[in-house]
């Protein structure tokens, strides 16, 4: 029995753990923070990390050097479904050459959630998103083992999830069977539908709150275009559905299934279709307490009355930026003031700094007042063009770029720097390029002076 | 002894305090489990590392007065998140702040990396006396960190008495 290293057992700890048993001698990994930070937590030397810029470049690799081989990225909202897109024309490729290819896709939002999911029942490829990390073993060694290609969706809470001081068997690890594409627990008259890690989190609840004769909690663990046959037959055999899915997708489809199902005479009843997570009234968070108090009040067994104090969490994962970082824009604000803008998954504690998209950034032009941009070093390179506009302006506006470098090991971010370099061949009288580390505060702002733009590494 | 702590911090802090945290469970021979999840509140979101010792949560959320201390290793946390958080801790539970932690020792003069190995060696001094572990294990483990003045460091902000340091 093979047991993890240092006694951790997280996502990272796994990757190694299968690369190690599976003879993967390289993993690649996207240009974003989520999975350069997965990067960052894998040490075993003798796996090679390969940095891409997209999933073209990934096959354009693979194809000089075909292998087995595990992907991992983390797709921004808008961008999701041209991954997708790609994905789908990249899987028979693959497939044809007979390769084995794992790709993990680290969901980072509840709106990157929802593409995939709708993505998911109009297309051919299966989506399998593990509740907890000991089904996300079994699922990755499944695909190995059987040298196929599978597509593995990571959640939030999968993500950034870590045992410490456990010794686990990967191959003895209890998980969810693997094979069918939904699991129930429960035996009770009212069908309560879940999607991944949610299933987890239900599960728990149930059996916390004495439920398992009340319920059946359905979870499904593998999404694709016969989603919709499960969703006939479990609307087939309850009248009482609960949903409870954070992204909102399910809901209309089972409702749509519903009515078509009643308007043909197939059922004899009107399903009662409750959407349990819309009805807690935030549509970004949810609360435990709530969640729990809802669900007793749809079974009768307590008034549906949500706690006073409501302890609201989101699915999503951001980074507090530096303390460093921060020092830096409270001492700029202090000599002129900015307009501070910090790029999603990156936010600050400031409340008066505002938090925009990567995608936002095409508006920042608009905004008239002199502006410190926060981003991480993937995204200036990525979404260059994103940023163009912003030095390329010759308004007399004062630009900063703050570019955080956390997570980019240091082989990796001379190598960005190199590429960074090229970009802006031909902008180099117009903007600077300074280093919180090395520069002081003083000198970023008289160099911010004479040019008007600097980009500040931190 | 099941211990739950909630920890408010960039990613520089909290990769130090992660890589000590799995040093001390495994001396130790405990068990922590560790979930990031974002608390919100009014508007303001804060990203909260949430470590369970000795206990088994399978929890993605926190429920009101469940946490024993919440650690907030960042300056200017906003005070209505501040008193959000009380919700979760429990009656006889705490909230330290760097800010706070430090108000006597005067951290200005001290470099950026020296502060983080302070914050940190404070979170270890809390949690030996929430996990009744001895302070000259923590301070081996401390050593094992970094050696860069934090003998100095734990004599000046008095992490450890004289008379048990290595």
């Amino acid at each position: 029995m093979k047991v993890l290293s240092g006694n951790v057992f997280s996502l990272a700890t796994i990757l190694e753990e299968l690369a190690s048993e599976a003879g993967i001698d390289c993993i690649f990994f996207a240009l974003d923070p989520i999975s350069l930070k997965i990067a960052s937590q894998i040490t075993l030397r003798r796996i090679r990390k390969k940095f891409i810029k997209s999933l073209e470049e990934f096959l354009k690799e693979w194809i000089k050097d075909p292998r087995k081989a595990i992907i991992l990225l983390s797709p921004e909202r808008e961008e999701i479904r041209k991954v997708l897109i790609q994905l789908e024309g990249c899987l028979p490729i693959l497939l044809r050459n007979e390769a084995s290819c794992v790709f993990i896709i680290l969901a980072k939002e509840r709106n990157v959630m929802k593409e995939i999911l709708s993505f998911s029942f109009e297309s051919s490829i299966e989506f399998v998103i593990p509740p907890d990390l000991s089904s996300l073993v079994k699922f990755l060694f499944s695909f190995v083992e059987a040298k196929r290609c599978g597509v593995i969706v990571c959640e939030p809470m999968l993500i950034e999830e870590g045992h410490i001081g456990f010794s686990y068997g990967l191959r003895t690890s209890e998980a969810i069977g693997v094979e069918s594409s939904a699991t129930e627990i429960g035996h009770g008259p009212v069908a309560i539908l879940t999607l991944g890690a949610m299933f987890r989190f239900a599960a728990n609840i149930i059996f916390e709150q004495g439920m398992l004769s009340d319920v059946k909690l359905i979870g499904f663990l593998k999404l694709g275009s016969f989603v919709r046959e499960n969703l006939v037959s479990i609307l087939r055999r309850y009248r009482y559905v609960i949903i409870m899915d954070y992204t909102g997708t399910i809901i209309p489809i089972a409702s749509s299934i519903a009515y078509n199902l009643v308007s043909r005479s197939e059922i004899e009843w009107v399903p009662e279709i409750v959407d349990l997570l819309g009805d807690l009234g935030s549509e970004e968070a949810m609360d435990l307490m709530g969640v729990t108090n809802m669900l007793r009040g749809f079974l009768g067994r307590g008034p549906r009355t949500q706690s006073e104090n409501i302890i609201k969490m989101r699915n999503e994962i951001i980074f507090l930026l530096s303390e460093h970082t921060e020092s830096f824009i409270d001492y700029m604000n202090s000599q002129t003031d900015f307009e501070v803008l910090c790029v999603k998954p990156f936010i600050s504690n400031n409340s008066g700094i505002r938090r925009i998209r990567i995608h936002e950034l095409m508006r920042l032009p608009l905004i008239g007042k002199d502006l410190i941009v926060v981003t991480h070093i993937s995204y200036l390179i990525r979404f260059f063009d994103s940023f163009r506009p912003l030095i390329e302006l010759k308004d007399g506006r004062s630009t900063v770029i703050v570019v955080d470098t956390t997570f980019v090991e240091r082989s990796l971010l001379d190598k960005l720097l190199g590429i960074l370099d090229n970009m802006l061949m031909g902008l180099k009288e117009r903007i600077s390029i300074l280093n919180l580390k090395e520069d002081s505060f003083e000198d970023i702002v008289n160099k911010l002076k004479k040019t008007g733009k600097v980009i500040v590494l931190a | 002894m099941e211990l739950t702590l909630c920890i408010v911090s960039d990613e520089d802090v909290w990769m130090s305090l992660y890589s000590i945290l799995v040093r001390l469970l495994s001396a130790s021979k405990l068990r922590g489990t560790v979930r990031k999840v974002v608390f919100e509140s009014n508007d303001v979101v804060v990203p909260l590392y949430v470590l369970n010792i000795g206990g088994h949560i399978e929890r993605y959320c926190i429920e009101p007065n469940s946490v024993d201390v919440i650690f907030i290793f960042s300056s200017n946390i906003a005070r209505e998140v501040v008193e959000s958080l009380q919700t979760v801790i429990k009656d006889e539970g705490k909230i330290f702040v760097s800010d706070e932690i430090f108000a006597g020792g005067n951290l200005e003069d001290v470099k950026q990396e020296s502060q983080t190995i302070c914050a940190i060696a404070y979170f270890l001094y809390i949690l030996s006396k929430y996990l009744s572990l001895s302070k000259r294990f923590v301070v081996k483990v401390l050593k094992s960190i970094s050696n860069e003045n934090i003998n100095e460091l734990i004599e000046k902000y008095r992490l450890v008495s004289r008379n048990e340091r290595v």
